[in-house]
């Protein structure tokens, strides 16, 4: 990382400069050269989440979540347990855990879901929420803010947001 | 060369990580989800002859056969979402987005002329292309020490 003060090139990540002490925590933080480039550092997922997504409790059974999925058409619930973010049931988590003749009646939800999903902040760019989909291959993100739930991200909101940009 | 050129620019088929797993029509409902299961993927192509007739993906399973009377022995042919809509592996990027954004697609097989599948394309593929092309913004941030999910979703 270099000293924008004395040219000294320090070790990534460092907060002072090891030569002349300058605060250089900020120096390699990307700046944006490009629309595209500008549109993933400067948009927060605030602006891009579903508020207010559907959630179930953990000890909810499978069939209900099912209903839910259905009734309303989505792909992903959040899993709370007193009113904390313990999960996240997908289509995937259905898929792979569940045979469709198998009623589902005596399952939980707690034995489907994937526990501790990785979450975002509402202030988090639209950059992090890129390399949270990719990097942790997931599809969902819920969105935390002081560790109440108050939205969810989806790898097709991300893509909506960029294709003006994609195809301009 | 700007991003938005290398979308209309590039061919779709570069997007293709694997080929397309298919079964044929009359497969049994049981043996296209452990398929599904084994290869990890999220859909299966429904084959008549070398044809691509079909795609069953998660998103139909969950609308169609949970919670329904359809039994492991049905057909895949009774479930499947019949004449999906395609790409040639030569139309580019561009098209493919227009189909995932506006259409909502998830997958979109690539079949040649003849209808004979050249794998998927799928809308994560398409993020993945985006986030190489602009690694200093996306793939270079400095990791978050204060979470990690133990598992993939799904896994």
């Amino acid at each position: 990382m270099h000293c924008p003060i004395c040219d000294y090139e320090n070790l990534p990540g460092v907060d002072q400069c090891g030569d002349c002490g300058w605060e250089i925590g900020d120096a390699d933080v990307p700046t944006p050269t490009d629309a595209l480039s500008a549109l993933l550092l400067e948009t927060q997922i605030a602006e891009i989440a579903t508020p207010a997504p559907l959630c179930i409790d953990v000890d909810a059974p499978v069939a209900v979540a099912l209903d839910l999925m259905r009734e309303h058409n989505i792909r992903a619930l959040i899993v709370m347990q007193e009113g904390a973010l313990v999960g996240i049931l997908t289509e995937r988590d259905l898929i792979l855990k569940l045979d469709p003749w198998d009623p589902g009646t005596t399952r939980l939800v707690s034995d489907l879901m994937t526990p501790n999903p990785i979450v975002v902040k509402p202030e988090d760019t639209l950059g992090t929420a890129v390399h949270r989909l990719c990097v942790d291959n997931v599809r969902f993100l819920p969105v935390v803010d002081d560790q109440r739930v108050v939205g969810i991200v989806a790898l097709r909101d991300v893509l909506h947001r960029l294709v003006p940009t994609l195809t301009g | 060369m700007t991003v938005s050129d290398e979308f209309r620019r590039t061919p779709i088929s570069v997007l293709v990580r694997r080929p397309l797993h298919s079964v044929s029509l009359d497969t049994p409902l049981r043996d296209a989800i452990k398929l599904l299961r084994e290869e990890n993927v999220r859909y299966v192509g429904i084959l008549q002859g070398p044809r691509l007739v079909g795609l069953l993906t998660e998103r139909d399973l969950v609308k169609r056969a949970y919670g329904s009377d359809v039994g492991p022995d049905t057909p895949v042919s009774e479930i499947m979402n019949a004449s999906p809509r395609t790409l040639h592996p030569q139309d580019s990027l561009q098209t493919a987005l227009d189909m995932f954004d506006l259409d909502r697609y998830r997958h979109v097989a690539l079949v040649d002329d003849r209808g004979r599948p050249h794998g998927v394309v799928t809308i994560r593929g398409i993020m993945h292309f985006l986030a190489e092309s602009v690694p200093e913004t996306v793939l270079n941030l400095p990791p978050d020490p204060t979470q990690a999910a133990a598992t993939p979703e799904g896994a």
